[in-house]
C-alpha cells in the first residue's frame, strides 16, 4: 500500500496522464434539466470530477422549476452543445403539445401554469438561445434528439414495441440514438432482428408471383439519459450517462444534490407549493400521458 | 344473551377497525352507532358525516343502525352484539362504566341504549395497544365542490397528494356526495327531409 | 359477405370512374366503396366529378361536393378503420407516405404498429401488391435502475396492401381475407389475380 505522503510530484503527474489518454472516448449525456439549478450544478460537478469533458443535453432546460434563466446561463457558460426540448419549443412557439399528453385537467393546468410563469420569466436572451437550438446532433453514427427523431413530443419507452424502436433508429440513420423526454434513463439494446416478407405484385398483368424475401435488422442501442432536473424513476435523484464509444460501455449515473434548495426556490419565486411537495418525494411535477405511440398532429 | 359495549379512543387509534373485527366474529344479529362526541378543551371535531356506519354496512351485512328512532322502540333481537363508537382525547377518570362521558347519557337514553361496559383505547387491555398520534389540535376542512367539475384523473391525482400529507398531515379524508356526471350521447343529426 | 372497393387516384378522371362504376355493377357484388384519396388532380377537369352526382355506391360521398367542394376536401377524414383495417392514402406516419412493394418491412411493420392493425391498405405509391410480414424476430434487452429485462418479440402476421390508382383498384373481402387485383375498363373479361 503506497501511503500518500510517500508520493513525489511526479508520480501525481504521471497517474493523471495515464487517465487522460484512457478516457478521451467517454461523454456524458444530460436531459431535462427544468430550471432546477441546484440539480444541474451536482450532475455538472459529478461529471467534472469524472474528467469527462464532452457533454451533451438533449434538451427541456425549462418547464416547471423555478430558475429557468439560471439554468440557460449555465449552459450556455459551459458551452454544452444541446438540441431543443418540448418546453423549449412550446415556450418559443407557444404552446404546442395538444391536451391528450396530460391525463388529467389538473396536471393540464399545472403544466399551462408552468408554462405561463416560465414565459414571463425567461429573458429575450434566453428565449433566443432555445430558439436557435438544433432539433437534433449527430457526431458520427451516435444521434441525439429529445424525444424520438421524429417530434420532440414523442416517448421512447423502454418497453415500447421493439420493431418500431428500432425503426425510429434505423430510419433516422443512427447506430446508437440518445434520447430524453420520459425522465426515466434506460439503456436498450436491440439485436438478432429479421423480418421475414411474402411479396405479392399485383402488376404486371398475369398471374402473380409470390416472392420471399428476409430482411436482416442491424444492432441497434437505444439510450436514455433520464433526467436531471426532474427525475421520474422513483426518488428524487438526478440521473443521467456516461457512455464510453470505444467499449460502448454505458453507465446510468444517479446522484444526490440538495433538493431543499430548489424546493426553497420554487416556493419563492411564487410557483405552487405543490411543485415543491412533488420534487421533494420523487414525483414529476404534472402527470403525463404513457402513450408511447403518441405524437402531437398539431 | 345481548350485549351492548361503548368503545372510545382518540380519532385514528382503530376504534371503527376494532369494532369491524367485533361485528365480523359475531354470529348473530349487530347493531352499530357513532356519538358525534362532544367539543372538549377546544379540540374540534371532525365531522362524520355517517362515513363509518356505510363502511361498516358494507362490510357486515344485516348490520342495524341503532340511530334510527324507529327500531330503537322496537324490541331488541336476544343475542344482539351493539356497539357505540366515541371519540374521546382524554382517557377517563374511572374504571369502568362510571368513567363514561355524562355528556353522551342523554343521546343515548332517547335511543333506549344502556351499555354493559366502557372499553377505552389505551385503558382497558381488552382493546389492541393504541399506536395513535398524538394530537394537539385536530381541524376538519370540507370543500364544498358542488358545480366544479372534476375529472377522475384528476380526483385521483388531487387524493393521492392529500393523503400523502401534501396539504398537511391528513389522519381521515373522504369523499362526500362524490357523483360523476357522464354526458349525454352526442345526438345523431336528424335526418333531412 | 361484406365485399370492399377500393380505389384511389382518379385525379378527376371521370372517365376512369365509370369505367369503375361500370365494372362494378356489373361483375362484382361490393356493399362498400372506400375512396382513398387524390379524387381531383391538375391534369382534368375536377368538376367533372360533381356531374355523377347521385351515382349509386357513391352518394354519400359526392353530395358534399358542392360549389363549397374544397372545404369537402380539406376536411376529409385521414383515413378510415374498418375491422381490423386501415384505409389510408399514405401511411399511418403521413398522407404522403409513400409505400411499395420495395419499402423496407421494417418500415412496413412499424406503420402497421401505429395503427395498431392487421392490413394496412394504401393508396400514395399507385402500385398494386400485397406484402404479408410471414415471420422473424427481435431480441431486446433494457437495463434501468432497478433490474435487467430481457424480451424476445416475434415478427406478427399482418399485410401491407397496395390498393393501386385510376383504373387499377381492389377487391377485398375482409371474411375471407381474399384479395382481387383489377383493372376496370380495358378488358372487361380480364381474370382478376386474386390471392386468398
Ligand atoms: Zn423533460
Ligand atoms: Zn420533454
Amino acid at each position: 500500500m503506497v501511503q500518500g505522503k510517500d508520493l513525489d510530484p511526479a508520480a501525481i503527474e504521471v497517474t493523471l496522464t495515464v487517465r487522460l489518454i484512457a478516457m478521451p472516448q467517454s461523454h456524458a449525456v444530460i436531459s431535462c434539466l427544468h430550471a432546477n439549478l441546484a440539480a444541474l450544478e451536482a450532475v455538472l460537478a459529478d461529471i467534472d470530477q469524472q474528467g469527462i469533458a464532452t457533454i451533451t443535453c438533449l434538451g427541456d432546460l425549462v418547464g416547471y422549476g423555478p430558475q429557468p434563466n439560471e439554468v440557460v446561463d449555465l449552459v450556455r457558460q459551459r458551452a454544452i452543445p444541446t438540441c431543443q426540448g418540448c418546453w423549449d419549443e412550446d415556450i418559443i412557439e407557444g404552446l404546442n403539445a395538444c391536451d391528450c399528453s396530460y391525463p388529467s385537467q389538473l396536471a393540464e393546468r399545472r403544466g399551462h401554469l408552468a408554462h405561463q410563469w416560465t414565459a414571463e420569466q425567461l429573458s429575450e436572451e434566453s428565449k433566443a438561445f432555445l430558439a436557435s437550438l438544433p432539433m437534433s446532433l449527430r457526431r458520427d453514427r451516435l444521434l441525439f434528439v429529445h424525444g424520438s427523431p421524429n417530434s420532440q413530443h414523442e416517448y421512447l419507452l423502454p418497453d415500447m414495441d421493439a420493431f418500431a424502436a428500432l425503426e425510429r433508429v434505423e430510419s433516422a440513420g443512427a447506430e446508437t440514438l440518445f434520447c430524453g423526454h420520459t425522465h426515466r434513463p434506460y439503456v436498450r439494446e436491440l439485436r438478432e432482428g429479421s423480418i421475414r416478407v411474402r411479396q405479392m405484385s399485383g402488376e404486371p398483368a398475369g398471374v402473380a408471383e409470390a416472392e420471399d424475401r428476409e430482411l436482416r435488422l442491424p444492432l441497434r442501442r437505444i439510450i436514455n439519459a433520464g433526467s436531471v432536473g426532474e427525475p421520474r424513476h422513483g426518488n428524487t435523484n438526478p440521473t443521467y450517462v456516461i457512455h464510453d464509444e470505444d467499449i460502448g460501455a454505458v453507465e446510468i449515473r444517479e446522484l444526490p444534490y440538495e433538493v431543499e434548495r430548489t424546493c426553497s426556490a420554487i416556493v419563492d419565486a411564487g410557483l405552487p407549493p405543490i411543485f415543491a411537495w412533488r420534487l421533494r418525494h420523487g414525483f414529476e411535477y404534472a402527470e403525463r400521458a404513457d402513450d408511447a405511440s403518441h405524437v402531437c398532429e398539431r | 344473551m345481548s350485549q351492548t359495549l361503548l368503545i372510545s379512543g382518540p380519532p385514528g387509534c382503530g376504534k371503527t377497525t376494532w369494532i369491524l373485527s367485533q361485528l365480523r366474529s359475531h354470529p348473530g344479529p349487530c347493531g352499530y352507532l357513532c356519538l358525534a362526541g362532544t367539543p372538549d378543551e377546544g379540540l374540534s371535531q371532525a365531522r362524520d358525516g355517517g362515513i363509518d356506519l356505510t363502511w361498516l354496512q358494507d362490510q357486515r351485512s344485516g348490520l342495524q343502525d341503532l340511530a334510527d328512532p324507529d327500531q330503537a322502540l322496537a324490541p331488541r333481537p336476544a343475542n344482539l352484539l351493539a356497539l357505540i363508537e366515541l371519540s374521546q382525547f382524554q382517557p377517563p377518570t374511572e374504571p369502568g362504566l362510571a368513567g363514561m362521558d355524562r355528556r353522551v347519557i342523554p343521546q343515548l337514553e332517547a335511543l333506549h341504549l344502556s351499555p354493559d361496559a366502557h372499553l377505552h383505547f389505551g385503558r382497558d387491555a381488552v382493546l389492541p395497544r393504541q399506536d395513535t398520534l398524538d394530537f394537539s389540535s385536530l381541524q376538519a376542512w370540507e370543500r364544498n365542490l358542488a358545480g366544479a367539475v372534476w375529472d377522475p384523473a384528476s380526483l385521483s391525482s388531487f387524493w393521492f397528494e392529500l393523503v400523502n400529507g401534501a396539504y398537511g398531515d391528513a389522519y381521515r379524508a373522504w369523499w362526500c356526495r362524490a357523483r360523476i356526471s357522464i354526458p349525454p350521447p352526442s345526438r345523431s343529426p336528424s335526418p333531412s327531409a | 359477405m361484406a365485399r370492399w372497393a377500393l380505389i384511389s387516384g382518379l385525379r378527376g378522371d371521370l372517365e376512369a370512374y365509370e369505367a369503375i362504376q361500370a365494372d362494378l355493377r356489373h361483375t362484382r357484388r361490393v356493399d362498400t366503396l372506400f375512396v382513398l384519396g387524390d379524387v381531383i388532380g391538375p391534369e382534368r377537369e375536377c368538376d367533372a366529378l360533381r356531374l355523377s352526382q347521385g351515382e349509386a355506391a357513391v352518394d354519400a360521398l359526392l353530395q358534399a361536393v358542392d360549389p363549397g367542394h374544397m372545404g369537402w376536401l380539406a376536411a376529409l377524414q385521414f383515413g378510415f378503420i374498418e375491422l381490423d383495417c386501415a384505409l389510408l392514402h399514405g401511411s399511418s406516419a403521413a398522407v404522403d407516405d409513400s409505400l411499395g412493394p420495395n419499402s423496407s418491412p421494417l418500415l412496413l411493420l412499424d406503420r402497421l404498429t401505429r395503427m395498431d392493425v392487421n392490413r394496412l391498405f394504401t393508396a400514395r405509391s399507385g402500385r398494386q401488391f400485397r406484402l404479408e410480414l410471414t415471420g422473424g424476430g427481435i431480441d431486446s434487452q433494457v437495463r434501468d435502475l432497478e433490474s435487467q429485462r430481457h424480451q424476445q418479440q416475434s415478427v406478427p402476421q399482418r399485410q401491407v396492401i397496395g390498393i393501386g390508382a385510376g383504373v387499377r383498384y381492389t377487391l377485398y373481402d375482409p371474411g375471407s381475407d381474399r384479395l382481387d387485383f383489377l383493372s376496370a375498363g380495358s378488358k372487361p373479361q380480364q381474370r382478376p389475380r386474386g390471392f386468398a
